[in-house]
């Protein structure tokens, strides 16, 4: 099918498309911003979502940008997942956000995703949101008020829905630079090449003095949201960072899940898939964190 | 698809009023994110519709709500709902029965089971979205009634159906301002806020929250036939049981025949 028939709007500058914004929400219409559009034109083209109008921030100018200052990787609302995958800032630090671009769909959709659209869009299917909930990313909504800053963990809500209010646009995401003695990595199960995940599993650990000083566990497609296993990240907090433990916490970050049973397997397959890929997002995090690949 | 739904909560009210509140579709309605009523058809039946909004995706159903049954002195209901999509995607019927028990003195306890068969649009996110969502909307839904039950009362249950003024409490706050948002105005709400409920839409019911007997059937003072008109009449109609009211008249009433003296 095709979508159904729409406004398009293309505004030039952000304070143009948040007053669009507005404006169409407050005469009661439906408007949503266009980025990449990978996760929103499938709904249009199913004629899942129908909004009136439809907000195209692609030719605003300045959004695109991917920089470390201040011990902050910031990254822009119209930054692409291949921008991700060929930047050598990312490549060389931030490991766990070149596991997750590379399993989002295909190259083709990962030329026009963004990695913001990602997080915005809501779906706990998603791939970024997991990996931002276990590095502690923060994400910049903007309004016609202004700027606010929005703790990943508080960013998703409910099911599709996201603390973006309707008037707002989300345009950056800042991630802390990763510490020395830090790994990061990010493990996905799916049918096939591109595919949703049956599970996802992101994990970060900060290790030093041979103990596991801070650690970051973010689930995908196994609940309503994205999310974050905040019972194993405490378990490990103090402990060695050996198999045992993970096996551990691997146990209780499944325990956290709550999975919808479907063609991708039964609610005991995909809380035992988030066992096992926990367990070896664990143990990859832990072998980067001492300097390995 | 087939669903069925257990849901249960508690609310620190008395089962008469959690009881007269819930029979009532016309208060019922607007605790459920994206739900009014829209017109009585018969006797315990009542046409209404619901958008159901996840994310990016709306549905809007237009439908029928009926009492199947009702025992007031088991309290328990049996509701059926049906709607079909308005873009002609689907539907849902609905079949819920709900019992009220009194816990403790003061506090009820509402039981609903519900079976749901939803086709279409929604049916295709499958089960476990449909569930995720329900659940969701029912959180809203008992927010909501908490909100407006859990209130003090403003009179006393027992006050007599006359015109008999409430007493001593304070007046309501001025019911003129929130009168104005007649109940079939809402679906034009609904329809595109998110799956947020509008906790001002409660005025939206022609009775606010003094004993429903008294309030539901006001004697407007003025027969007029304009829809703006019945509203400004249960308005003046409120304001007339005012004990307030009649000192403000009496009071410039004797200062008028004293100046003009």
């Amino acid at each position: 099918m095709i979508p159904a028939s729409f406004e398009y709007h293309a505004p030039t500058s952000l304070p143009e498309a948040i007053g669009l914004l507005g404006k169409l929400g407050q005469a009661g219409e439906e408007a949503k911003i266009l980025s990449g559009g990978q996760s929103l034109l499938p709904l249009l083209k199913l004629r899942f979502a129908r909004p009136g109008h439809l907000i195209d921030i692609n030719r605003i100018p300045g959004l695109d940008y991917l920089k470390e200052e201040g011990g902050v990787l910031r990254m822009g609302a119209l930054v692409r997942e291949a921008a991700l995958e060929t930047s050598p800032i990312v490549r060389a630090k931030y490991q766990i956000l070149i596991d997750t671009a590379a399993v989002i769909a295909d190259p083709l959709v990962r030329n026009q995703a963004t990695v913001c659209g990602n997080l915005a869009h809501g779906d706990p299917a998603n791939d970024h949101p997991a990996t931002m909930l276990a590095i502690g990313a923060d994400v910049v909504a903007t309004g016609p008020k202004g700027a606010r800053t929005i703790p990943v963990k508080q960013f998703f809500t409910a099911v599709f829905t996201t603390a973006l209010e309707a008037n707002e646009v989300l345009t950056e995401i800042r991630i802390p630079a990763p510490p020395p003695g830090s790994g990061g990595a990010y493990v996905k199960l799916e049918r096939k090449v591109g595919d949703f995940a049956t599970a996802g599993a992101a994990a970060f650990l900060v290790i030093g003095g041979g103990v596991i000083e801070a650690a970051g566990i973010g689930l995908t497609n196994l609940g309503p949201t994205p999310i974050k296993a905040t019972d194993a990240e405490q378990f490990l907090k103090g402990k060695k960072p050996d198999a045992a433990t993970f096996a551990e916490a691997a146990k209780r970050a499944a325990a956290a899940t709550a999975p919808n049973p479907d063609r991708r397997g039964s609610v005991e397959y995909k809380q035992n898939m988030a066992r096992v890929l926990t367990q070896r997002a664990l143990a990859r995090a832990a072998q980067r964190a001492a300097g390995g690949p | 698809m087939g669903l069925r739904f257990e849901h249960a909560f508690t609310i620190k009210a008395r089962p008469e009023k959690v009881w007269a509140y819930l029979t009532d579709p016309y208060r019922v309605a607007p605790a459920l994110p994206g739900a009014a009523i829209t017109e009585k058809t018969g006797e315990g039946t009542w046409n209404g519709t619901i958008t159901v909004k996840v994310g990016p995706v709306a549905a809007k159903y237009k439908g029928t709500v009926r009492f199947e049954s009702m025992d007031e002195a088991a309290r328990t209901a049996t509701i059926v709902a049906r709607g079909q999509d308005l873009s002609g995607r689907g539907g849902a019927d609905l079949k819920m029965e709900s019992r009220l028990s009194e816990k403790t003195p003061g506090e009820t306890e509402v039981a609903m089971a519900s079976d749901v068969n939803v086709t279409g649009i929604m049916a295709q996110f499958g089960r476990g979205l449909v569930q995720d969502v329900s659940n969701q909307m029912f959180q809203k839904f008992t927010e909501a009634v908490r909100a407006e039950l859990e209130r003090p009362d403003e009179a006393p249950a027992e006050a007599p159906p006359a015109a008999a003024p409430p007493v001593a409490g304070a007046p309501v706050s001025a019911p003129a301002p929130t009168s104005t948002a007649p109940a079939p105005s809402a679906p034009g709400a609904p329809s595109v806020a998110p799956t947020t409920v509008s906790g001002s839409t409660l005025t939206a019911s022609p009775s606010p929250s003094v004993p429903s007997a008294p309030a539901r059937a006001p004697a407007p003072p003025i027969e007029v036939f304009s829809f703006g008109g019945q509203i400004l009449a249960r308005a003046a109609g409120r304001m007339m049981r005012r004990p307030l009211f009649w000192i403000v008249v009496a009071a410039a009433a004797a200062l008028i025949y004293r100046l003009s003296r």
